[in-house]
């Protein structure tokens, strides 16, 4: 009996739960307005381009900028190179540890967490130092940065597919493939990916949030990027940035919002915390 | 005077009744069962009592005080629950004192009360171990001495064996059975297991739908059911297809072999009605006075252990008989006519609106 | 030796059951490229900057650098980031702390705990310079709230002592994507919290306060601190919020690498390179006391 009914009854009964319920209501309220607040504002101050009256000048000005176009662009570029870079080095990295090593799957757990222990304004600091002198010189060649994003994507792209992979049962799932005569290739492409495709798509767009307005690695190596392009305009303009913050909000929220839905429709994982600040 | 009442107690959760009517008294020291299958009311009523659902309407009186007003923590009833819900950063011995430490109770009394529970649970070498370090068992045991420490009025067991394998349950039922008597605290035990609750119960309480079926001893719940769903729900037995003769004098007829029960049946003469007899109160005829007589074929014969189980086919309808299992059994063929007897007070008709 | 062709042409067809015996060497070698990756772009960087810092313009071995971070500016310059990392991670820990606990026990219709939890989603990835316009947008000196507080309520909050662009501003900003975090890692914790638990306390006669001083606290205990350990490491390392936020005005360590790589500030690149390696070691001890927390916080759980 108690599974449905007691799943009711739980706000029903007694005092305390209605003091329990008070004090919840109170901090939901205190947190939406602190998370809600500033969304609006910058919306409404987005708005006040044009002297009097509410518009979207603006945005109008952004969309208008060459140089925003340019930068978005690059960015985009860059997400998408990244997203197949990770992609490729990691989802073999991670069959290859569920599937032949599993030992070595502490050791990659650690790696995952390097990304954090090294800050991205560490790690672009000691790629510079590495690569701005012989014998490699890479400082001018976009592969340093997609190297450099790669590695902050990592821990968000392994910690998806591993999840992907170790909810269907990858040992059986290759062996059943094989013992049809199945090549690897072929099990790969058709039989382990789909299973996987979620939590892939999860990766992809927690990458694709995290590397479109990235600033860190794109001003120290100095690239025309996004990022850059926004804390450029920032300096100079007022209005344009809120319109260039709701942008990039509707952005994240959009790519996140991707993740969610597609988690609700398949097995795997939803979206990860944490970005790069 | 009763000890425990509840008088009229209804819930409601919305539009969804839960409970309702429900009026039982519980003398001191008696232990009670609640028994039914799942949504009907029995652990809602448990909660109740423990506080932590508020009745819609009814009250609740512990030796005479009604209690509804009363917040769980200041009733003084003790609860053990179905997954132990022991806290896991306390280790046996603070779970055990947790209840006289709210209370404000000195170390040395608490620390002597911890002392006594351990041991009449039999788990004194297990003082200082942590819940996660003991099996299912063990920590239903622990629960139980926690839900004693503090000297309930009442007990409330919430399914407390349905999470053990089978052979603990067993063990341990007897053990809470035992425990209880010699505290001589009422109880209250819910259950869907009604092996368990026959087994431990001075009183049975049969719930469907959130209302008592019957209350009454195992022996008058098993042997005596006062509705068709009591006499289903409990033990395994025969439904038999017949159609009412006399229904007033409760005969009836079983493919054309008149038959009869010991009150009146429910139905029209010339109606359908279905007989309930228990496997065990029928008997292969060999010599026995009994009022029923009928005639079949024997289609199967299987093999329980200690039981031996006939099936006997009348032609419209199929009959379990259970005999004891004993090395000089002499067994009639399968194939072969038999005629098997039981009394008029072992047919008990079913309601024709029910199952 | 012999044996190199072999796994050569293994390599080409190699099948994927376990059953077959090949050499460990093998099987490590299918994580040659990813370890390779890393070598590469993440462990010599940091290598580097690791032995930088303990060499002198010229090349030799010193010690120089480590001492010269004691010097007043930097040493403020880290105490300020611990600083702003300590009032994040506790403030957006506490407030992040609550708000979890409503949506998950407070007893909250289930579509609000979806909501929440998927905007703090959005909302922990939502930093850097967006968010940094966003509160300049809301509390700068020409701000929505800042012009509306005054307007309507006669409210100055420049007057009154209140600067985005300071410590308390910065700190108010960094919880937009602290306190999100901290639903998000809280709330697996809360849900672990088993209502029989609460219900036993009450029936045993303890009172709410008991209850969380007895049980809840201590249980929730490990996963509390193991999740403000993270949303300090989570401030500490952050670069583009306080850059965009302040223009580089704000003296944090990643602020002070940042303007180092931009032009050498110090004048001392070696400097430099252990003013990272000081982040780095601040950011492991951050990471270790976080594994060691959480592995704390599994113990109840395990059974």
């Amino acid at each position: 009996m108690s599974t449905t009914m007691t799943a009711r009854s739980f706000a029903a009964p007694g005092a305390a739960a209605r003091r329990r319920k008070g004090w919840s209501s109170l901090w939901l309220v205190l947190g939406g307005l602190y998370f809600f607040l500033p969304l609006l504002a910058t919306f409404l101050f987005s708005l006040h381009g044009k002297k009097g009256a509410l518009s979207f000048i603006a945005y109008a000005h952004v969309f208008r900028d060459p140089e925003f176009l340019h930068t978005f662009s690059f960015s985009l570029e860059m997400a998408v190179v990244t997203i197949a870079a990770g992609l490729a080095l990691m989802i073999p990295t991670a069959i290859w540890v569920n599937l032949r090593l599993p030992r070595a799957r502490a050791l990659i757990e650690v790696f995952a967490l390097l990304p954090f222990v090294i800050p991205p304004i560490v790690l672009v600091f000691g790629l510079i130092r590495m690569y701005s002198r012989p014998p490699v010189m890479l400082v001018t060649s976009p592969v340093l940065l997609i190297a450099g994003y790669v590695v902050l994507s990592f821990p968000y792209i392994f910690r998806s597919v591993d999840a992907g992979l170790r909810a269907i049962d990858l040992r059986v799932l290759t062996e059943a493939a094989q013992s049809l005569g199945a090549r690897w290739s072929t099990t790969l492409f058709r039989v382990v990916l789909p299973n996987i495709r979620v939590s892939v798509l999860s990766a992809a767009f927690l990458t694709f949030s995290i590397v479109v307005g990235e600033l860190t690695l794109a001003v120290m190596l100095a690239w025309p990027a996004f990022g850059p392009y926004m804390a450029l305009v920032g300096r100079d303009l007022a209005y344009e940035p809120a319109a260039l913050a709701v942008i990039s909000f509707l952005l994240t929220w959009g790519s996140l919002a991707v993740i969610q839905l597609a988690s609700r429709g398949g097995r795997g994982q939803g979206p990860t915390a944490g970005g790069v600040h | 005077m009763a000890f425990l009442e509840l008088i009229d107690v209804v819930k409601h959760f919305g539009r969804h009744t839960a409970v309702q009517g429900f009026t039982l008294s519980a003398q001191e020291g008696e232990l009670i069962s609640f028994l039914g299958g799942s949504g009907c009311g029995k652990t809602t009523t448990l909660r109740m009592i423990a506080g932590f659902e508020v009745p819609t309407a009814g009250r609740i009186l512990i030796s005479g005080r009604d209690v509804v007003p009363v917040a769980p923590n200041r009733r003084g009833v003790g609860m053990v629950f179905q997954n132990y819900a022991l806290f896991p950063n306390m280790t046996v011995a603070r779970n055990i004192g947790f209840g006289l430490r709210v209370a404000g109770r000195p170390g040395s009394e608490i620390s002597r009360r911890v002392d006594e529970m351990l041991e009449l649970i039999h788990m004194s070498e297990f003082r200082e171990r942590y819940p996660h370090q003991m099996s299912g068992g063990q920590q239903q045991r622990v629960a139980l001495a926690r839900a004693l420490a503090i000297r309930p009025s009442v007990l409330l067991l919430d399914e407390p064996l349905s999470a053990l394998d089978a052979k603990i349950r067993v063990r341990l039922r007897a053990e809470i059975r035992a425990i209880q008597r010699s505290l001589g605290i009422t109880t209250i035990y819910v259950t869907h297991d009604q092996e368990e609750a026959l087994s431990i119960s001075d009183r049975i309480v049969v719930m469907k739908d959130g209302r008592i079926e019957q209350v009454g001893t195992p022996f008058e719940i098993y042997n005596r059911p006062a509705t068709g769903f009591v006499a289903s729900f409990i033990g395994s037995s025969n439904a038999l297809r017949a159609v009412a003769v006399h229904p007033e004098q409760g005969t009836a007829s079983v493919d054309g072999q008149e038959i009869s029960a010991a009150r009146p049946l429910p139905a029209l003469a010339g109606q359908e009605v279905r007989l309930q007899i228990r496997p065990e109160a029928i008997s292969l005829h060999n010599g026995v006075a009994h009022n029923n007589h009928l005639r079949g074929t024997l289609v199967n014969v299987v093999f329980l252990g200690s039981i031996v189980r006939l099936v006997v086919s009348t032609g419209g309808s199929e009959l379990m008989l259970d005999m004891f299992n004993n090395p000089h059994l002499a067994l009639p063929e399968v194939g072969s006519t038999v005629t098997v007897g039981f009394a008029p007070e072992a047919c008990v008709p079913l309601e024709t609106n029910g199952e | 030796m012999a044996d190199i062709g072999v796994m050569g042409e293994g390599a080409r067809s190699a099948p994927l059951s376990l059953r077959d015996k090949r050499t460990p060497l093998r099987t490590w070698a299918g994580l040659a490229p990813f370890l390779l990756f890393a070598l590469l772009f993440m462990i010599l960087p940091a290598g580097m900057l690791l032995i930088g810092s303990f060499q002198d313009p010229q090349g030799r071995f010193t010690f120089v650098n480590l001492a010269h971070l004691l010097r007043p500016n930097i040493l403020h310059s880290y105490l300020l980031t611990i600083e702003v990392s300590l009032v994040t991670a506790v403030g957006g820990g506490i407030f992040g702390f609550l708000l979890a606990y409503a949506v998950t026990l407070g007893g909250m219709p289930p579509g609000i705990r979806g909501f929440i939890v998927t905007f703090s989603g959005v909302a922990s990835n939502f930093a850097g310079v967006p968010l940094a316009f966003a509160f300049i947008a809301t509390l700068g000196r020409v701000g929505l709230v800042t012009t509306l507080l005054k307007s309507l309520l006669g409210i100055s909050l420049y007057d009154s002592g209140f600067n985005l662009y300071s410590f308390w501003g910065l700190s108010f900003t960094y919880l937009y994507f602290q306190l999100p975090l901290m639903v998000l890692i809280i709330a697996p914790a809360l849900d672990g919290m088993r209502r029989e638990w609460r219900e036993a306390s009450e029936n045993l006669g303890a009172r709410s306060v008991q209850y969380w001083r007895h049980i809840a606290l201590p249980i929730l205990l490990p996963s509390l601190l193991s999740s403000v350990v993270l949303l300090f490491g989570n401030a500490f390392g952050a670069y583009a919020t306080a850059y965009a936020l302040t223009g580089g005005f704000i003296n944090l360590v990643p602020i002070q690498i940042g303007a180092q790589i931009r032009g050498d500030v110090l004048h001392d690149p070696n400097l430099g390179y252990a003013l990272a390696l000081g982040m780095v070691v601040v950011m492991t001890l951050t990471i270790l006391g976080y594994t060691v927390l959480q592995r704390r916080a599994s113990r109840f759980t395990r059974s």
